[in-house]
């Protein structure tokens, strides 16, 4: 449902984040998120920015009903495992499906922001 | 009391319908008017149920001894009704003279009930539907606990907080107001109470969203506001200066349930919710008044005395149960007292004319974030290393941020001078990890815990004498009894429903169980008992709560048999064999 982010394995979003770390400053390498969607090329740098942002972010709006580990509990999902692409996790992400207790973040987040929560959920142990 | 179909008039389909889906049915009905002597004297009005806590000191005691420790065995269902819901129910139904009303509410939208109470034929239904961009918290908690009569209007509060005001004969709207802006996080859950001609509500929301918490006082025939006081002062007024910086601006201090009144002194006491964030680090100071008791003039919303029972709050742990008004003998003298079980595992008795405390004393045994309080200062004894630290390890507390007692309601019974309270043995594993953004109708919380559960039992109900502090009796069950609450009738008996599915009837005198019935669904809402035509009867709704089951779904010993037990929606009403 939810959690492949495209272009970008949950793998290689997690490489990229160690890799940025150990080479801090290095800013013009970039991984191959871009496609069709519009999504930009990012850099190393931006990628581990991304999944600061990201981290800060899943646990201040989504730990309070998927949990601090991602893995959800009861009816609610488990984030790091469900299947899905990134189109689907930001059309859930920004419309929710309120009947099921998601709410619509459309308004209150960004794009940008519902990505970096995206990665920072691949970058998480399954 | 004769029953209702003596006097109805059925009348043309006509349901009252704001900006909702028109269905259901309408009758006319011969409305007895509530008037404030009926609801100041209500608890001389043994067959009715007029208010949330049946009578203005929140006792949730009914004199009614039809239903008895004598024949209590032998009580049946007479009738149920599907409240068309699946989970999240912790309603309380009123009764007026042989009509029944509640709320039922789900993330998408309300309805409320006008039913015959003697056999739950429907007499209207008032639907509403909610917007599709609720923020995450009225999403996360989309209960209603509750509707308030006057005279012969029904009113409650919405996701999208609302204040609705309805025809009780009809379920037609009467008026309708926007006590506050829903994008930004806040919605109401509690039920109101109505006090002199005014609708008064606190707002659920604050503690998590980073809103400032309000408690407000409408006028009962037109929606207008008569008064509204913050539970977070501004810049510059009193009590501000417990707020670094501009944090007040976000400082929570939900009101999640109905407050209690006293007439002799005119005084309306309300709990206060949890500051926020949870991490303290970035709301220096006692954040007053947030977790604390709060006594308002009802006339004008003026704070006549407070008291802080978690200065600085670290753990979530809101006043959030009523303040019981029972005169309490202390040192040979009677003391006009209030007594609260705060989530954070102590018993308060304060004053309830000064605010003045009398005494804290543990009600649960794992309790250990504080040593006790100060009896000159009263403030906590706090164990070190029991507040987490910004980006610090978890540390393990006791209680859980579930509290001691969760939401769910106490009850004093008269009869018998105990306190019937809804306890929970619960700990955790707590955590501050989020780097917060105050965002807009967003959460702002940081915090995350896990639930531990030191012994085979959650729940336990403890009676304690409230001359004495001590515990008379305990009745432990395998699931927390963190939601709902208890009811105390003059038949000798507490009811108290469980996550597991039942409704259960206990000796008053023993806490001895007498009779269980499985309801099926989790009992998430407290009983209430009423008459109609001369015949008692015991009504609970019942259906889970959603939010519950992540965290628990969590704890190895209770997991499997909290998720076991389906989510639903049903009222239920027992009576004796005719």
């Amino acid at each position: 449902m939810l959690c492949r982010v495209r272009g970008l394995t949950p793998l290689s979003v997690l490489s990229v984040a160690i890799l940025s770390l150990g080479v801090a400053g290095v800013s013009n390498l970039s991984s191959s998120r871009a496609d069709n969607t519009g999504v930009s090329t990012v850099t190393l740098a931006q990628a581990a920015a991304d999944l600061t942002q990201g981290h800060w972010l899943y646990f201040q709006i989504c730990a309070p009903c998927h949990g601090a580990d991602a893995s959800g509990g009861g009816p609610v999902p488990d984030l790091k495992t469900c299947p899905g692409t990134d189109e689907q996790f930001l059309q859930i992400a920004l419309n929710g499906v309120v009947a099921l207790g998601m709410p619509a973040w459309k308004g209150k987040l960004s794009v940008d922001q519902l990505q970096s929560i995206h990665a920072y959920i691949h970058s998480l142990p399954k | 009391m004769r029953g209702i179909w003596g006097r109805l008039t059925m009348a043309l389909c006509a349901v009252a319908v704001v900006g909702g889906v028109c269905g259901g049915s309408a009758a006319t009905i011969d409305w007895q008017e509530v008037t404030d002597a009926r609801l100041r004297q209500a608890n001389q009005d043994g067959g009715n149920w007029l208010m949330h806590y049946r009578t203005d000191d929140g006792w949730r005691y009914s004199p009614l001894n039809q239903i008895s420790a004598q024949n209590v065995a032998k009580l049946v269902p007479k009738w149920h009704f599907s409240l068309g819901e699946v989970g999240d129910q912790e309603a309380v139904p009123l009764v007026n003279n042989g009509v029944m009303i509640f709320p039922a509410g789900s993330t998408t939208r309300i309805r409320i009930f006008a039913l015959d109470a003697a056999n739950g034929g429907v007499l209207w239904v008032h639907e509403r539907r909610y917007p599709a961009d609720l923020t995450a918290y009225a999403v996360f908690h989309p209960n209603n606990r509750g509707v308030a009569l006057y005279q012969d209007k029904v009113y409650f509060g919405t996701l999208d907080a609302k204040v609705v005001a309805l025809d009780a004969k009809t379920g037609k709207v009467i008026w309708e107001k926007s006590a506050a802006d829903y994008t930004a996080g806040y919605y109401f859950n509690a039920a109101p109470m109505i006090v002199k001609g005014k609708v008064v509500m606190g707002t659920s929301g604050p503690g998590e969203v980073g809103i400032r918490g309000f408690i407000q006082a409408l006028n009962a025939d037109t929606g207008a506001e008569v008064w509204k006081t913050w539970v977070a002062p501004a810049a510059g007024e009193p009590g501000s200066e417990t707020w670094a910086g501009e944090s007040w601006k976000y400082g929570g201090g939900a009101v999640w349930i109905a407050g209690t009144y006293d007439p002799e002194t005119n005084l309306i006491l309300f709990g206060t919710g949890n500051p926020s964030p949870f991490i303290w680090e970035v709301r220096r100071g006692d954040n007053l008044y947030t977790s604390s008791v709060i006594a308002l003039d009802a006339d004008t919303g003026q704070m006549k005395w407070y008291h802080q029972y978690v200065p600085n709050d670290a753990w979530d742990y809101d006043a959030q149960d009523a303040h019981l008004l029972i005169n309490v003998k202390r040192d040979g003298q009677e003391v006009k007292a209030a007594m609260e079980p705060n989530k954070s595992g102590f018993l308060w008795t304060l004053d309830r004319t000064t605010g003045k405390p009398l005494a804290a004393v543990p009600y649960v045994k794992h309790l250990d974030w504080a040593k006790g309080y100060d009896l000159q200062t009263w403030k906590p004894m706090e164990v070190p290393g029991k507040r987490p630290a910004m980006g610090g390890p978890a540390v393990e507390v006791c209680p859980s941020g579930e509290g001691g007692r969760g939401w769910a309601y106490t009850t004093y019974s008269p009869q018998t001078n105990l306190l019937y309270i809804p306890a929970s043995e619960l700990c955790m594993s707590y955590i501050y990890g989020a780097q917060l953004v105050h965002l807009r109708g967003v959460p702002y919380v940081g915090a995350a815990s896990t639930l531990r559960m030191p012994l085979d039992n959650a729940g336990v109900v403890r009676a304690i004498d409230v001359n004495t502090g001590t515990i008379t009796w305990e009745w432990w069950n395998k699931a927390p009894l963190l939601w709902g609450g208890l009811l105390s009738t003059g038949g000798g008996l507490v009811f108290v429903g469980t996550w597991e599915g039942r409704l259960v009837a206990l000796e008053s005198t023993t806490g001895r169980p007498l009779w269980n019935f499985r309801i099926g669904t989790p009992v998430t809402a407290a009983p209430m008992t009423y008459a109609v035509g001369g015949t008692q009867y015991v009504a609970v709704i019942a259906g889970g709560k959603n939010r519950v089951l992540t965290p628990f779904s969590k704890v190895p010993k209770l997991a499997e048999d909290m998720l076991k037990v389906p989510l639903g929606g049903v009222l239920t009403v027992f009576g004796l064999p005719d």
